[in-house]
Order: C-alpha cells, then structure tokens, then sequence
C-alpha cells in the first residue's frame, strides 16, 4: 500500500486500497464499523428472542418449584457440562480465529475454524444422544409426555434417595392393590373435589399389570393391601396414615419433588406433580432453539471458510470472521445460562 | 474528497495525534505513546510476531500496571495506536490513512486467560451443586457464576472492553429489556390462578 494512493484519496483508488470495500464507503474502517453495529443489533433482537422462553422459564419456576426439582432427576449434569466446555472451546477457537484473520494468518484461520465448526458437530451430537434418551422415556413436550418412568423409578433418584424410592414403590404397590380391590381404574379416584383420594396414576395403561406384578412378587404387600381393616379405610385416610409412617428421609425428597402433595396445598395426594410435562415443553424449547443456533453457526463457519479460501484477511478485512465469532460467542453466552438454568437444578 | 477529510467524529479524535506521534512532543499524550510501546511488546514477548521489534520496558511495565484503570477512550487510543504500530509502518504515512488500522487484536495470553478461566467456573458451579445452599441459594450461586462467565465472554472474546461506547450500550441496553420484561411479567404471576383453578375444575365436572 503506498502513500501515494492514501494522499490521493477518493473512490478510484479507494478501490484499490480496499479490495472489499464497497463504493458507498468512506473507507475499510466505516465500512467494518457499520457491518459491527448491524450485527450488533442483531444480537440485541436475539437475546430478546430467548427472552420470551426465559420469561416463561422463570414464571413456571417461581410458579411450580417442586416441577424442577422433580424434572432434575430426569437430567444429566454430565453430559451438559461437557456440552458447555465444548462450547466454550469453539468460543476460543472463533476468538483465535478473528486474531487469525486480523493477523493474516491464513493457515491458522483455517484451522481454527475447522476446529470451531469440529466442537460445534460435538455439541450437536450429545444433543442428539440426550434427546434419543429423552424421547425413548417418554419424555416428550406437551401432550406427547408420558414419561415411562415415574421419577421414584429414575437412575437418579434411586441413586440420591434410594430409602424415598423404595418407600414411594411400597405405596404405589399399595395404592394400585386398592385399585384392584376395589375394581377401579386409578384414573376413576381422581376426584380432588369431593376431598376423595386422589390416586393420579402412576403411568397410565400399565397401571393394571403392574399393580399384579407387584401383587404377585410381593406377598407382603399383597397381604397389606387384602388386609380387613385397611380396606375399608377411605383412600384418602389409608394414604394419610402410610405418608405419616415415613420417616423424614423417605417423605422430603417426596415432598420436594412434589409427588407428595403437603396438606397445605389441597387433598393428600401421591402421585407426579401436576403439569410436569410443561418443563420439558420449556426444556425442548430452549435447548432446540439454541440447537437451531449452533447448526446455523455450523453454517456460517463452513461460509467463512469458503471465503477464506478466496479472499485475504488483513488488519483492514476480517469483518466476517469477526461478524461471524460474535454471533457464535452469543449462542455460547446462551448456552452459559441455559448450563446451570436445566441441568443443575438442585 | 480525500480519506481525512470525512473523518472527524467525535470518537475518532484521540487516535489523529496518536497516529502522527513523531510530530507531536512526548509529553503531550506521555500515556498513549507510553502504552503503545507496552502493548506492542506484550504482543511481541505473547505471539513473537516477527513485525514487532520495538519495546520499551520501562513503558511497558507503566502500560501494564495503569492498563485497566485508564479510561476506556484513552484504552481505544491505545488500541489504535498498537494497530499502527503492529504493521510496521513508520509514524508518518500512519495519520495520512489512519483509517486502515483499526483492528485491535487480542493477545493471546489473554484469550489463553480466559478460556482456562471459564473452564474452571464451569467445574466450579458444578462442584457446588453437591454443596447444599438452601432453596434457593444455589440456583443464585449458579446464576453468579454464569454471569461472571458472561461478563468474560462479552468482555474479552466479543472484545466489548475495546468496542465502541455505542455497540456496548445497544448490547447491554437489551439486557435491561429483558430485566423489565422479567420483573414486569413476575410481578403478576399469581394473578390468572384463580382462573385457571376455576378452569380446571370445570373441566373435571364437564368429563
């Protein structure tokens, strides 16, 4: 770049200076400047988008508390916490890549988008993993949950609460025992207004074999249940008096979880928390928007290094690799808050 | 039209004497030519960019010390000062086209800095989940940790730290949209309850 063609200006040699500069630019610099604050307003129209899914995120844990500690143990920590260094990875590399392109390391440039777009594919994949798991459990947002384990039934929970889970299969066994006594559906008992039982049923449809596979393994509580002066017990009663007999470290993670409902909150009742299938409305929502996210960015970068093979990046043109890192350091700062916002709930 | 001639907004200003630092006297802008000695040897001493070959220590270690408390428009000098420099272009020529370094570039260092810094918040907030803080104090433990991890994306990889006031306050001011939206929308939460209960139980009836 001589100086003769600085001190003679103008858009001819402007041209020349800035090979990539348009015409209705004054120069590189304006022309870097105006594409930043565009893509700047375009990551305030983003965090505006998630804010509605964080808004009704926010409302529904306020709302339903016992919901997401309940849903947690359908979650895993460790495959979102490797989902978050990998982003956090590819941030770094799309970091590295915009001093690449400033610094006309081209081969680096390259690299490091590879890199990017390599931890992008990673992240997608345990996505992918996480949400075979999720759909083969049933749990699946909106009307289509019906989760095929009861969350006293879950890896996690039998794991964390392993006295609360086998408290919580005792009554159950107990309640659909009655049940059968009693010739009725446990959809039938729902009746919450009449102050009756309200047996919500532990998975729908398999209610029936599995109360006579409890029956028939458990004499026990095949004995319990046929017992005289048990069963003629009002349910709501009979569920008083087991819920009583636990001991504070069986009732609290039941509590907690919602599947005991405290008196405070209406007729005792055992059974999964009401509307928990909206979590993972909110859950499928916000985890595949910002799966969206990182396969348009997967795009992008394979753009940019298209481009890269085209062009050179210098000091005065790297603003698509720039334009392109921010948009992707976005989706990462989304991911930071979507981290500890579903999968640590404590 | 020349180039010079379109070009004194406001925020520009500094970086003119900067750019043309052989025609003014040192001690007209002692901290800009200072720090610009600095981060080029930072740069130098990091990345070993071959480019680079001066570096005063003395300055350099002034530029260090002071760089995170100057104020932001004199960091900006700065930052355009070291693009000028980085190239390799003698004074002179540099106020003629200034416009053509305007790149700043991170350190690598720094991004080193910070992405060791965001791995170990990340084992930290999911260490602490195993540590009981009450109902609700390790949701706001983690929501802490994940907005200083914020803070340092925003910061150092989007280089907001070094972006002009503008785009900062545009990007931050939806933050505070999305704060109003969320408190507005929190503060009548509990409002359609009855409604919905009343709902509910019509619905039962009707079954």
């Amino acid at each position: 770049m001589s100086d003769t063609t600085t001190e003679h200006g103008g858009h001819g040699h402007g041209e020349a200076v800035y090979p990539y500069t348009p015409h209705h630019f004054f120069g590189a610099k304006q022309h870097f400047e105006s594409g930043k604050l565009g893509v700047w307003l375009f990551l305030v129209t983003e965090i505006l988008f998630f804010a509605g899914l964080f808004c009704a995120y926010t409302i529904y844990r306020a709302q339903h508390p016992e919901v997401f500690y309940w849903a947690h143990f359908y979650l895993d920590t460790f495959w979102g916490a490797v989902n978050t260094i990998v982003l956090i990875l590819s941030s770094f590399t799309a970091a590295w890549a915009v001093r690449n392109a400033q610094l006309g390391q081209t081969t680096l440039l390259r690299i490091n988008i590879v890199i990017t777009i390599a931890c992008a594919c990673v992240f997608m994949c345990v996505k992918y993993v996480e949400y075979s798991h999720k759909f083969h459990d049933g749990l699946l947002p909106a009307r289509h949950f019906a989760p095929v384990h009861e969350v006293w039934e879950s890896e996690h929970f039998v794991h964390k609460h392993p006295a609360a889970a086998k408290a919580a299969a005792r009554i159950v066994a107990g309640i659909e025992a009655r049940t059968a006594a009693g010739g009725k559906t446990a959809l039938d008992t729902v009746q919450p207004r009449d102050g009756a039982l309200a047996l919500v049923p532990v998975s729908e449809g398999h209610a029936a074999e599995h109360g006579a596979d409890a029956a028939a393994t458990d004499p026990e509580v095949l004995a319990a249940a046929k017992a005289a002066t048990e069963s003629k017990l009002a349910d709501d009663v009979w569920l008083e008096s087991e819920v009583k007999k636990l001991t504070p470290e069986e009732r609290r993670p039941l509590e907690m979880a919602g599947v005991i409902r405290k008196p405070a909150d209406g007729p005792i009742a055992f059974a999964r928390p009401a509307k928990a299938g909206i979590f993972f409305s909110i859950y499928f929502f916000m985890t595949g928007l910002h799966g969206i996210h990182v396969a348009v960015g997967i795009g992008l970068w394979i753009w940019m290094l298209t481009i890269s093979m085209r062009r050179k990046f210098g000091d005065t043109y790297f603003g698509p690799i720039d334009f392109t890192a921010l948009y992707w350091h976005l989706v990462d700062l989304i991911w930071i808050y979507l981290f500890p916002m579903l999968y640590l709930i404590h | 039209m020349s180039e010079e001639e379109t070009r004194p907004e406001p925020q520009d200003i500094p970086e003119t004497p900067v750019d043309g630092s052989p025609i003014l006297s040192p001690s007209e802008r002692p901290t800009a030519v200072g720090g610009d000695d600095a981060l080029a040897a930072i740069e130098a001493s990091v990345a070993s960019e071959p480019k680079i070959t001066e570096s005063k220590a003395p300055a350099a270690f002034a530029a260090t010390v002071l760089g995170d408390t100057l104020p932001s428009a004199v960091r900006e000098a700065l930052s355009e000062a070291k693009g000028s420099h980085g190239h390799g272009h003698g004074g002179g020529h540099a106020a003629a086209h200034g416009d053509e370094h305007f790149a700043h570039t991170m350190p690598m260092m720094m991004l080193l800095g910070v992405l060791s810094a965001l791995i170990i918040l990340t084992v930290l907030t999911v260490a602490v989940t195993s540590v009981d803080l009450g109902s609700q104090g390790n949701f706001i433990v983690a929501m802490i940790i994940a907005t200083i991890k914020a803070a340092l994306v925003m910061g150092y990889f989007m280089h907001l730290v070094w972006d002009s006031k503008f785009n900062v306050f545009a990007f931050l001011s939806s933050f505070l949209f999305v704060l109003l939206f969320l408190s507005m929308a929190l503060l009548d939460r509990g409002e359609y309850q009855p409604t919905i209960d009343r709902f509910e139980a019509d619905q039962k009836t009707a079954k």
